[in-house]
């Protein structure tokens, strides 16, 4: 019984229970449903409407984008702005530079934020408040203020227009070491415990128990990381000083120019450039929502 | 299994071998983290907290030393109060409604509805796309003449707004957008939280008679507590250094009505080269925040785990 | 974590696979210029062959460049969106023409471009010329990052004698000159031919402030009398635009800082007077909308919603693709004279640039003949050459011309001061703002401003 009452996120409520169509843990009523359906839909208008529009600018002649009274759909489609996109930008290497940088500091990082949040979610030792605040507290000053610094550092170690100063100092966030410790924290402790008995080995619990029973929130994490770095674009610009390092975003904004914007081109690349990262969402998605029940830990 | 739980402290010469192996491992799982973060962020904050007692302009290849000078002018610096006073009505303007509305709709989401992946999947959309590329879009759609809210709130016969235009709307319409973009985000924090509350504590207050009133104050939302701190510090901290989104939108404008403490150390540090006063209001800022978020970590209990 | 594994794998081998047909087109298309024209990379050498394969490398007229000399150097600049494929095309000519140069050009934003300026040339590495606006340079120089470069404009070199005094005033601090134009432009007055016909006013430019005024009054129309108008007699960007106040304040007699650009001219009679003459109309005629960025603000003429705009030559390829039907004016005439604000982006060389010969002949190639010629014809800026002004190819674009035409009217809005950012950003386009606003009178809010602005100048 105490494991139930210590360890409540461990269930046999798995998927399979009918009972589960449930608001707050009871099933809900037709009317209600329909009610909830409305609000579900009428905010998802008012979200994805931008989103229309950049896609539906991205098909549209200069002419039909700046138009009075405004035209919501092109009198002509075309494709231009997307073959424009293809032959003004060097994409294959905008691709290839976006997928290192944003998957190894992705991967790398979730690995050494998870394991320095199970340090401080799981393990007892002296200063654990201390340096768990002294982490948050990296996250409360703007990086503006640090970005000089920074570069002077990097440039000490020559590193400026390298992959590994692109990469190094983003290995790690204060973000995600704090969201995973939350995490960890409300995780069930008797599997551990038992296991230490047992005389397990603090990185085999690490790695066969907590990180298998936080789908969720590693899921969760993945697609943060991923869309962070994807989409930063002052950092690489500032790391890097030649063309043939930069990353998608930051060519992108080769279409914003000081006096104007070629809005069709900026639009159909930034509906590519979102499409990594809508796909990474759609699989981690399921992660966010299996959670313990795919572990099969039962009583 | 209870006496397991309480063994690490009720029972001191197991504890001490214990503690002392803990610590090593806990320090070894910590080292990656600790080491990147002292280089490339705490050595950082270090130089630019030397500058802040300096002179330290870009342009000064001999930086003179002026003690506590810069925060004796940034006190007196009208700019600032005005940006401190801009960043705190954002704040309190972004962090209830975007935290309030991501709760409200990760507990319908939670709910096994139909379809709701794809809800999911909308709201979250607008962290996925450039927010340079947004801003334009929202531009776009605000602009009282030629833009589509304009246009159409005036074929309605809505009263005309000159949203990003005006002084005195620039804030709100940076705020709405703002939220727009992040609800979504916390959403997910939020539902990966909900998703390791077990039903079997619903089953069991059913059981007892408990409404759904109840159920929320009484299960889901202390068992939410970590994930909602979490999005609640972490939601608060980025409303206090608001930039990215001000930035793009409208630059601080117009006549300074959304310009926040750190788009003012953007222009004192980058535009106006003076890094040393840059940095002497941004670490104004940082005592701010952290003095806040100390006191969210107080109230709601960061230690305890339930 | 399998599960999890997998999933990464998953999204790695999709990603990958998009990467790949993206790589499979630009090498067909041979136009992948990755504004890295001297990149070791293949599709940059491509690039070189392509640029060159559409210019006649023979065709160019070499007098007086040095063809011969050889290094390596690096490039940054601004020119993004439409000028960049033209800058890009440029340099690879240069790059063609150089058998022994290498240049490594990298275009990026101003927005990031500026911020990693000043610490890059201070660590002494990259970049060895960059594009910077004219109005920055002084900071640059007391920064001591810059290299004088008088050679340049030495007896082999450029003849200043032919360009326009604002031209060489704009680089020039302290009597030093620090670099050679890029651009060179003014903002002129672009008029909608037909809206001016529908109201009864002839299609004729506007020639003083009267007829000016005039117009702009006919044109302002608040049809259901809600006190904001659906057409606007003009269109003026407040931010990320040209700012109009200096043209209309020295059209007025007034003016923003004296000659050695040690003390404020904002609380000069005249300039009170045109700020409060100007204010006046905006805040109670509504002759324009406050509160637009320049692009927002060409967006408002090229959908027939301003009647007039005051805007530089980049947007005239845009009007005229939307079918609008306008023309270029000169500024209004003013009590006091004709002018408009003359603003350039210029090379500068850092001072500790390894290649500064090299640097040099990219410099003198950007003012030749071809290279004036081709950027003008397809990016609509005037020459930086006045002699070039006759050029049939700059007489047959009367966009251009107009452009060109009015390089003598132009003047520098404060040259030489330091703080240029900090007092045109923070001080003196608020000031007037707050009259265009109607919440100041001119009187009181320059004033406050010339005290402020004092109190900057004397910390110089």
């Amino acid at each position: 019984m105490s494991v139930q009452v210590t360890s409540g996120a461990v269930s046999p409520a798995g998927k399979q229970n009918p009972k589960r169509k449930r608001f707050m843990g009871s099933r809900i009523s037709p009317p209600v449903q329909l009610l909830l359906y409305l609000l579900l839909v009428s905010v998802a208008v008012v979200v994805g409407m931008p989103f229309l529009i950049m896609l539906l600018t991205s098909f549209k002649f200069p002419t039909d984008i700046i138009s009075y009274p405004p035209r919501f759909l092109p009198t002509q489609w075309t494709v231009t702005n997307y073959q424009l996109v293809w032959t003004q930008l060097p994409f294959a290497m905008l691709v290839r530079n976006s997928l290192v940088y944003s998957f190894s500091i992705t991967l790398i990082s979730l690995f050494f934020d998870s394991m320095c949040a199970y340090a401080l979610a799981r393990l007892n030792f002296r200063g654990r408040n201390v340096v768990f605040l002294a982490i948050l507290a990296t996250m409360m000053v703007p990086v503006q203020v640090t970005l000089v610094p920074l570069f002077f550092n990097l440039f000490e170690l020559g590193w400026i227009n390298t992959f590994q100063g692109l990469i190094v100092p983003r290995l790690t966030s204060a973000f995600g070491i704090f969201l995973l410790r939350q995490f960890f924290i409300s995780l069930p402790r008797d599997f551990e415990d038992a296991a230490r008995i047992d005389g397990a080995s603090e990185f085999r619990i690490y790695w066969q128990i907590v990180l298998p029973l936080s789908g969720p929130a590693i899921a969760t994490l993945f697609v943060f990381h991923f869309m962070y770095n994807w989409n930063d674009f002052l950092w690489p610009l500032i790391v890097t000083t030649t063309a043939n390092m930069r990353t998608l975003p930051t060519g992108l904004a080769l279409f914003m120019g000081e006096h104007n914007i070629e809005y069709g081109t900026l639009m159909a690349g930034a509906t590519i450039a979102a499409l990594p990262l809508i796909i990474a969402f759609l699989f981690a998605q399921r992660y966010f929502v299996a959670g313990i029940a795919l572990t099969g830990i039962k009583e | 299994m209870q006496s397991t739980q309480t063994s690490v402290s009720a029972q001191p010469p197991r504890s001490q071998f214990r503690f002392t192996s803990q610590a090593r491992a806990a320090w070894l799982f910590m080292l990656p983290s600790l080491t990147i973060l002292a280089f490339f962020i705490v050595l950082p904050i270090f130089q630019a907290a030397w500058m802040a007692l300096h002179d330290w302009t870009l342009a000064d290849l001999n930086p003179t030393f002026i003690g506590l000078k810069n925060f004796a002018d940034l006190f007196k610096d009208d700019r600032f109060w005005n940006a401190l006073q801009n960043t705190l009505v954002y704040t309190i303007g972004v962090v209830p409604g975007q935290i309030i509305l991501a709760l409200v709709f990760a507990l319908i989401l939670n709910a096994r509805l139909k379809g709701r992946t794809v809800f999911r999947g909308i709201y979250f959309l607008p962290v996925l796309v450039s927010f340079a590329v947004e801003a334009i879009v929202w531009r776009f759609l605000l602009d009282p003449d030629i833009g589509y809210i304009g246009y159409y709130s005036s074929v309605l016969g809505l009263p005309r707004i000159e949203w990003l235009r005006s002084p005195d709307w620039a804030m709100t319409a940076v705020i709405l957008i703002s939220i727009w973009r992040w609800f979504g985000f916390n959403l997910v924090i939020l539902l990966a939280g909900l998703q390791g509350i077990s039903e079997s504590y619903y089953e069991a207050a059913e059981v007892d008679g408990a409404n759904e009133v109840q159920k929320f104050r009484f299960i889901t939302l202390p068992l939410l507590r970590p994930s909602l701190l979490f999005a609640l510090i972490n939601a608060v901290i980025s409303a206090l250094q608001a930039f990215d989104q001000i930035y793009v939108l409208t630059r601080g404008g117009p006549m300074f009505s959304t310009e926040t403490v750190v788009v003012y150390v953007y222009r004192e540090g980058f535009i106006n080269f003076d890094m040393g006063y840059a940095s002497t209001a941004a670490l104004v800022l940082f005592g701010i925040i952290f003095v806040i978020t100390l006191g969210q970590l107080r109230i709601l209990r960061y230690q305890e785990s339930f | 974590m399998r599960k999890s594994s997998l999933l990464f794998s998953l999204v790695l081998v999709v990603m990958l696979l998009l990467s790949a047909c993206a790589g499979a087109a630009p090498a067909q298309s041979g136009v992948t210029d990755t504004g890295d024209t001297g990149a070791t990379d293949t599709s940059a050498a491509a690039a070189d062959a392509g640029a060159a394969d559409a210019v006649d490398l023979s065709e160019i007229d070499t007098a007086g460049l040095n063809t011969d000399v050889s290094g390596t150097f690096s490039f940054w600049n601004g020119f993004t969106a439409s000028d960049r494929p033209v800058m890009e095309e440029n340099v690879a000519v240069f790059d063609e023409l150089y058998s022994n140069v290498t240049v490594n050009m990298d275009i990026q934003p101003w927005d990031s471009l500026l911020p990693k300026l000043l610490p890059s040339l201070r660590t002494g590495s990259d970049p060895d010329v960059v594009s910077l606006d004219g109005s920055l340079i002084p900071q640059y120089v007391t920064a001591e990052s810059l290299l004088p470069v008088g050679e340049l404009w030495g007896s082999d070199g450029l003849n200043p004698d032919n360009f326009s005094e604002g031209v060489l005033q704009g680089m020039t601090v302290n009597g030093n000159r620090y670099g050679a134009p890029i651009i060179y432009y003014t903002t002129l007055l672009y008029m909608n031919n037909d809206l001016f016909t529908e109201a009864g006013l002839p299609a004729a430019c506007p020639n003083t402030w009267d007829e000016w005024e005039n117009a702009l009054l006919t044109l302002t129309i608040d049809e259901n009398g809600d006190g904001t108008p659906e057409q606007y007699g003009m269109s003026w960007g407040d931010h990320g635009a040209v700012s109009i106040w200096p043209s209309l304040v020295w059209s007025g007699g007034g003016d923003f800082v004296n000659e050695d650009a040690t003390e404020s001219r904002l609380d000069d009679p005249a300039t009170i007077a045109a700020v409060q003459k100007w204010g006046d109309l905006i805040a109670q005629d509504n002759i324009l909308a406050l509160g637009l960025s320049g692009v927002e603000a060409d967006n408002l003429f090229q959908t027939s919603k301003a009647a007039m705009t005051v805007s530089g030559p980049w947007v005239s390829t845009g009007f005229t693709d939307a079918g609008i039907n306008f023309q270029i004016c000169p500024m209004p005439e003013g009590p006091a004279g004709r002018y408009t604000q003359g603003a350039g982006v210029y090379f500068v060389v850092n001072k500790n640039s390894q290649a500064p010969d090299a640097v040099y002949e990219l410099l003198k190639f950007w003012q030749s003949d071809w290279a004036q010629i081709n950027w003008s014809s397809k990016t609509g800026f005037a020459p930086t050459r006045s002699d070039l002004a006759n050029n049939p190819e700059i007489q047959g674009n009367p966009n251009v011309k107009a452009f060109a035409d009015s390089l003598p009217d132009a003047r520098t809005y404060l040259g030489g001061v330091v703080e240029y950012s900090k007092i045109n950003d923070e001080i003196i386009t608020p000031a007037i703002l707050e009259v265009a606003r109607g919440n100041m009178t001119a009187e009181e809010s320059l004033t406050a401003a010339a005290t402020k602005m004092n109190e900057v100048l004397a910390e110089q």
